[in-house]
């Protein structure tokens, strides 16, 4: 029988998983976060009450089949107009929203339309709003604040919570429960992977599934949100929401970070930017580090009309070198 | 036997119902789409992204397009609320085609592969522009909007149309005419979606040059300000006009009286349904086609789409509609073993 993977991620990160992951014969579910509200997505929750396509959406082109021009028209970006900044693809999700009547059977559809190797599920059917506890005590709401709020560098992230109960859907509960595997991040912890955890049910079946837990470590850290971390704090960070001891990998990228990225990153983030490694802590932990190569060689481009374009990361990890290590765990 | 081309010459709505009952035949078809439209949402697409109006080409798009249901749907959904309320799916993507390949017509094709298109769809023309008519008191009305909400064409009466700036037709769409079977024209707006066609440098004479039989649907209803009072007779004479020879073989025309609930959605519209008299004329090149054409369902428009309250009502059904005009492609066929039906 297939073995069944789960991914728990934002966009960019669950994209590049996936990719990779699609090669193999898995049964794949990626539970993606509905804490968006940036960007085309946020104007699209905003305006059509729609949930955020956006994540959804670029898991689900992963984990499509569709031919690359096909490929460049959902990608495509609206540069003028009342339609600037969408994408195609994220208009295409909140019409099958709306044809369906649900974000679920919207999503669904996209999955057949686009002959996806695999299942995206929104980790709820509820809106979800990010309210954001800084430093200072203050609160922020809403998920964008992240990525461009000053005083997010000022006072730093404390943490994130709900106002309003969100329940995770059954869905994600039943892929949870039921998997050989769970591969968690990479991507950003406030604004895509803790989001997750907050759904009412999420902690609950990962205290009762018997899969593994993997973490695929971040390579880069985020100014005001997880400044100076090493492996260890970000550990620490999700034990914080999904409970103790409940990680058994943790997957630590060792391929060094070419200058030209580490300088650009330093302009960007200040110091502290790259995520390190402590091997002196080695002794308490109860996971297992695996590190490896994994990181992307060449430079991501973003498009000129993507509002959100400055704040993705452009350090990223190679899909198929992360599956390939992913897969060494599940088999082991 | 080699199977049978068929050219249709129309704009969006009468285009689609005309393709919904011809596709169902095995024929090659080739709807040839008004390029000129300017309103509702493809105007706005028109104006804020510079693409060419996409809402015509759209609804041909999806009448031939085999592919699911959820599909045709999707390209026809629009959205009803904030910056994007009103625009349809499927015009957003066609937009979106067009500026990535560069152009209309590739953009055209490749929707074509996307939407299982069993057949062609050809833009009459690639360029930007829009219809400009001249009135008999030396008005000028230009784009199709404007025209649509005239009632001077009546009043004042038209002198002249043509297109500013002026216009070629697009090579694929002469081409298809040239080897045409038969070329059906119509039904659809005369002077917002069917004329405009014509207009197009180059497509009246392909049409004369073509061996085709040249069929005219003509149309249901007059439209109030355009064509009070038209008759068939006036339909095919204006049409011949543009044509600028009298190229229509047959006339198809609806010889039942539409639901009276439909009737009253044109309150008060005078000589609303076109009127035909064998005694009108003597000296017709075309034949006259009467059957029962009217489909007996209610349209559904969507409650965003600003054009709505001005769509037809009382409309052709496809499947009746498009019978008739498969008998009369056969017609040529036999012409020459039945020498006459008495």
């Amino acid at each position: 029988m297939q073995k069944k993977i789960v991914t728990i991620s934002g966009g960019h990160g669950g994209a590049m998983v996936l990719g990779g992951l699609k090669k193999y014969p898995l049964d794949i579910s990626a539970i993606v976060s509905i804490a968006d509200d940036g960007g085309s997505t946020g104007i699209l929750r905003r305006e059509l009450g729609v949930l955020p396509p956006g994540d959804v959406k670029e898991c689900l082109l992963a984990l499509g089949n569709q031919e690359f021009w096909m490929n460049e028209l959902l990608t495509y970006r609206f540069d003028a107009g009342s339609m600037k900044g969408h994408t195609v693809a994220n208009l295409l999700l909140a019409a099958l929203e709306k044809i369906n009547g649900s974000f679920i059977k919207g999503t669904e559809r996209l999955a057949e339309l686009l002959k996806a190797e695999g299942r995206v599920i929104p980790v709820s059917e509820q809106l979800m709003t990010l309210h954001i506890k800084l430093g200072n005590g203050e609160i922020l709401i809403g998920e964008t604040n992240l990525d461009f709020s000053e005083e997010i560098y000022q006072f730093g992230v404390k943490d994130i919570f709900l106002e309003q109960r969100v329940q995770a859907c059954d869905l994600a509960l039943r892929a949870i429960e039921q998997t050989d595997m769970i591969v968690i991040g990479p991507g950003d912890m406030y604004g895509s992977i803790l989001p997750i955890f907050l759904a009412e049910g999420i902690v609950e079946a990962l205290e009762k599934t018997k899969a593994k837990i993997v973490f695929v470590c971040n390579p880069t850290n985020r100014k005001g949100q997880t400044s100076d971390f090493d492996l260890t704090d970000y550990v620490e960070m999700l034990e914080k929401k999904l409970g103790k001891d409940k990680i058994s990998h943790v997957v630590f990228n060792n391929s060094p970070i070419p200058d030209v990225l580490s300088e650009e990153l330093r302009a960007k983030e200040g110091e502290g930017g790259i995520v390190s490694i402590d091997r002196r802590k080695d002794v308490s932990r109860k996971y297992q580090i695996i590190e490896a190569a994994i990181l992307k060689n060449e430079k991501i481009v973003f498009s000129d009309n993507d509002a959100i374009a400055s704040t993705r990361a452009f350090i990223q990890y190679d899909g198929d070198k992360l599956a390939k290590v992913l897969i060494k765990i599940l088999e082991e | 036997m080699q199977r049978k081309k068929i050219v249709t010459i129309g704009g969006g709505n009468g285009s689609f119902t005309l393709l919904n009952g011809l596709k169902k035949y095995s024929v090659d078809l080739t709807a040839i789409v008004s390029m000129t439209d300017n309103g509702g949402a493809s105007g706005v697409l028109r104006d804020e992204l510079g693409v060419l109006p996409p809402g015509d080409v759209r609804q041909c798009l999806v009448a031939l397009s085999d592919s699911s249901e959820m599909l045709r749907k999707l390209m026809n959904y629009r959205f009803e609320e904030g910056g994007l309320k009103g625009h349809s799916f499927g015009n957003l993507l066609l937009s979106a085609l067009e500026k990535i390949n560069g152009s209309f017509a590739k953009g055209v094709e490749e929707a074509v592969n996307i939407l299982n298109v069993k057949g062609e769809v050809v833009p009459v023309l690639e360029r930007d522009t829009n219809i400009l008519f001249e009135l008999k008191n030396g008005e000028k009305i230009s784009g199709v909007v404007n025209v649509d909400h005239s009632f001077d064409l009546t009043k004042v009466g038209l002198k002249k149309a043509s297109l500013f700036p002026k216009a070629k037709a697009s090579k694929k769409a002469i081409e298809r005419l040239l080897e045409a079977d038969m070329i059906v024209i119509g039904p659809g707006h005369h002077y917002c979606s069917i004329i405009p066609n014509l207009l197009a440098d180059g497509i009246p004479q392909a049409i004369r040059d073509s061996k085709a039989v040249v069929v005219y649907n003509c149309n249901l209803v007059n439209k109030q300000g355009h064509t009070d009072g038209f008759s068939l007779d006036d339909y095919v004479t204006d049409i011949n006009k543009y044509l600028g020879g009298e190229r229509i073989n047959f006339v198809t025309f609806n010889s039942q009286k539409p639901a009276a609930y439909l009737i009253k959605k044109y309150a008060d519209q005078k000589e609303l349904l076109v009127n035909f008299s064998k005694e009108e004329k003597t000296d017709r090149k075309y034949k006259i086609v009467k059957a029962d054409l009217v489909s007996g369902e209610k349209p559904n428009y969507s409650k965003v789409d600003v054009f709505a309250s001005r769509r037809a009502f009382i409309r052709h059904d496809s499947d009746k509609l498009a019978k008739v005009l498969m008998m009369i492609l056969e017609m040529g066929d036999r012409e020459n073993i039945i020498k006459e039906i008495i």
